[in-house]
């Protein structure tokens, strides 16, 4: 072997597209929203004035703003922990029943590989106040037909059911893979020690075995919760008044209905902030706990 | 402490039978091992002993008693596991515990946080951490109770493992290739403190394992097993000495006992290599044989009243103490021979034909179903090895 010459352009040459890439799409792009979010630009126009923290001041302000905010957190706070607890528990089941886990698997992981905003056009007709399946269905409960998205009480609630749905396949499958990963041994291990319950081998060996996939499954569907905007844009466009605006889609009206890119641009840099802060924590947990 | 009895126990996993109607009996105190190549059934006999699968015919008698149909933990019997299936996220001591906790608190008891504060439940806990501690003490784990398996070496888990078999004093114990993910200087160590236990306990082992030496080592007894069923079931010297058939001979002993093709000529003579050879087989047809004979039982040079072959010396392995010489008979093939370095001749280029001897006591014959022959030596005078063990 020959000692290679150190040559250092090399490296760069060989890095170069990556480093364009990830300076052009992320860096830039990043940069030019921060500094975006201390002006008053408008989308389309062609001169801005620099207005420091005027954006950040008004949002603080914006009942828009805290709206949105608010019904994300309550969107996330039901979501996650529901999409990962049903998640959870239909892995167990369908990985109990080997003969059938195929089609569960692939029922349950549906919403998940086909794309959202189909799907919701597709809920759009179950939950029509007249001719949708869901009222219809529910009538024979005798339960009152109402129109789920245009009624103030249960906008944001049927946003967060479809969440649920579409999020619970991605639990599960992620939890089977989990489970497999499980040896075998461990649960002969606990028949002899006595750990032969359902419940007990649940408890003391199914769910401490999970812990690094359950981290890595609340973080996902946490950040994922965070970014829920499509169902959001078909189905309520964030109304009936501002009952079920989101972060995401209030962003998204401000810069591209409204074309006030200065405030959207100050309302992306604290949904970056939260998703940084997001990723922290789960860093933070992963250092803590789960490591065994 | 407990008597062990499979009666004709049989086990089928969809279409394959791994087990036949086999019987096996383990006395009261006894080391055995299982011993066999993967996939003979061995470590399916160990979970139906732990209660970990169905039987589908036939019974296990723990002291007499039929527990085919009896739940794991009631059997009392506890194993170490060849991945040794500790519990990740609990710490050595919890571990050990754990046999403890599931049989001796409620199920209320056992309940995370609020389980401490139950009356009662204080004094359990307190019994179980002296038990921990006894059995810690035993195996030299003082000073590891706190870390998690993933903080302790092979060496180390291993005896979080047999500390967690032991700590509910079980009337059997069992073995499930415990060494086999130990490196070598370890896994000897390992296998001795495992027949000191033994030695101290006193309870009933049942071992599985695929390595020849490690049972030989270690056990009162060992079942060879090939194809589920018990080929030989016998104490290590009969199994090296006299073994039953030329698969047993074959799996037992390092380097492999010699097989070199033989006949039984007309006057009932084993012939081998154009040499007859002074042993009479019974029954007088020309049959197809094969002699067998240990590679310490070969010895250069003519050596009055030995068999004696023409051999060619192919390679030498020098191991220090002893050496391997592989050998090529006139028949063509290759046999070793092992002796004391001092005494064990050099390889020499183009190899000349020299007499070698082996120990008439030694051979043994088997037929062409792979059995053992009985010989009757055809010399006056001369021992025929069925008399002499």
């Amino acid at each position: 072997m020959h000692a290679m010459p150190h040559r250092s352009w090399l490296g760069w040459a060989l890095s170069a597209p990556g480093i364009i890439a990830l300076f052009t799409l992320v860096v830039g792009p990043g940069l030019v929203t921060a500094l975006l979010s201390f002006s008053d630009w408008q989308f389309g126009a062609t001169s801005l004035n620099w207005i420091g923290f005027d954006n950040f001041v008004a949002m603080w302000h914006d009942e828009t703003f805290r709206k949105a905010f608010r019904n994300t957190l309550l969107y996330i706070c039901v979501v996650v922990p529901a999409s990962v607890g049903l998640g959870l528990m239909l892995a167990l089941l369908v990985e109990s029943d080997p003969g059938l886990r195929a089609f569960y698997r692939a029922a349950f992981f549906l919403p998940v590989a086909s794309t959202l905003i189909a799907m919701a056009v597709v809920w759009q007709f179950m939950l029509h106040p007249t001719a949708g399946l869901v009222n219809h269905v529910l009538s024979w409960f005798r339960v009152a037909p109402t129109d789920w998205l245009k009624n103030p009480a249960t906008a944001l609630w049927t946003i967060i059911a479809i969440g649920v749905w579409s999020k619970t396949g991605l639990a599960m499958v992620l939890f089977m893979a989990g489970l497999q990963s499980i040896p075998r041994d461990l649960y002969d291990a606990g028949q002899i020690d006595g750990i032969d319950e359902a419940w007990d081998r649940v408890l003391r060996i199914t769910v401490p075995m999970l812990g690094p996939t359950t981290l890595f499954v609340l973080t996902i569907s946490a950040i994922q919760a965070f970014q829920v905007f499509d169902t959001v844009q078909v189905l309520t466009e964030g109304g009936p008044n501002k009952t079920s605006e989101v972060l995401l889609h209030l962003i998204y009206s401000e810069g591209f209905s409204f074309f006030r890119a200065g405030y959207a641009a100050a309302l992306t840099v604290v949904y970056l902030l939260v998703v940084l802060c997001l990723i922290q924590l789960q860093a933070l947990v992963v250092e803590r706990r789960v490591h065994y | 402490m407990a008597s062990l009895a499979l009666q004709a126990i049989c086990k089928s996993f969809g279409e394959t039978r791994v087990l036949d109607r086999l019987d096996l009996e383990v006395q009261d105190g006894e080391f055995l091992s299982l011993l066999g190549p993967s996939g003979c059934g061995k470590s399916t006999v160990l979970k139906l002993i732990a209660g970990l699968d169905h039987l589908d015919a036939g019974a296990i008698r723990l002291d007499g008693r039929d527990v085919a149909r009896v739940a794991a933990k009631h059997r009392n019997v506890a194993m170490v596991f060849q991945s040794y299936a500790l519990y990740p996220y609990m710490s050595a001591a919890r571990n050990i515990a754990t046999p403890l906790e599931m049989r001796r608190l409620s199920r209320w008891q056992r309940l995370p946080v609020i389980g401490r504060w139950l009356p009662g439940a204080a004094s359990i806990h307190a019994g179980i951490d002296a038990s921990v501690r006894r059995v810690a003490e035993t195996v030299s784990l003082e000073q590891l109770l706190e870390r998690k398996p993933g903080q302790l070496s092979g060496g180390q888990r291993q005896r979080v493992a047999l500390a967690r078999a032991m700590v509910r004093n079980p009337a059997i114990f069992l073995f499930d290739e415990p060494l086999s993910n130990l490196d070598t200087h370890l896994r000897k160590q390992v296998r001795t403190e495992i027949a000191d236990l033994h030695r101290r306990l006193g309870t009933t082992f049942v071992y599985v394992t695929h390595d020849q030496e490690e049972a030989m080592a270690i056990s009162d007894r060992v079942a060879v097993m090939e194809g589920g069923r018990i080929l030989q079931l016998a104490a290590p010297e009969t199994l090296y000495v006299r073994p039953d058939s030329v698969t047993v001979a074959r799996f037992i002993g390092d380097p492999a006992i010699n097989l070199i093709p033989a006949a039984a000529d007309a006057s009932g003579h084993v012939v081998a290599d154009n040499t007859q050879i002074e042993f009479l087989v019974p029954g007088r047809s020309a049959r197809a044989l094969t002699l067998g004979f240990r590679p310490e039982s070969l010895f250069p040079g003519a050596r009055a009243g030995a068999m004696q072959l023409r051999m060619r010396l192919v390679s030498r392995e020098y191991q220090g103490a002893r050496c391997t010489l592989a050998l090529e008979t006139a028949g063509g093939s290759t046999v070793h021979a092992v002796l004391p370095a001092a005494e064990s001749p050099a390889v020499k280029r183009g190899g000349d034909w020299q007499s070698w001897s082996i120990d008439r006591a030694q051979l043994l014959v088997f037929d062409s179903e792979g059995l053992r022959v009985d010989l009757a030596s055809a010399v006056a005078g001369t021992i025929s090895p069925s008399e002499e063990i």
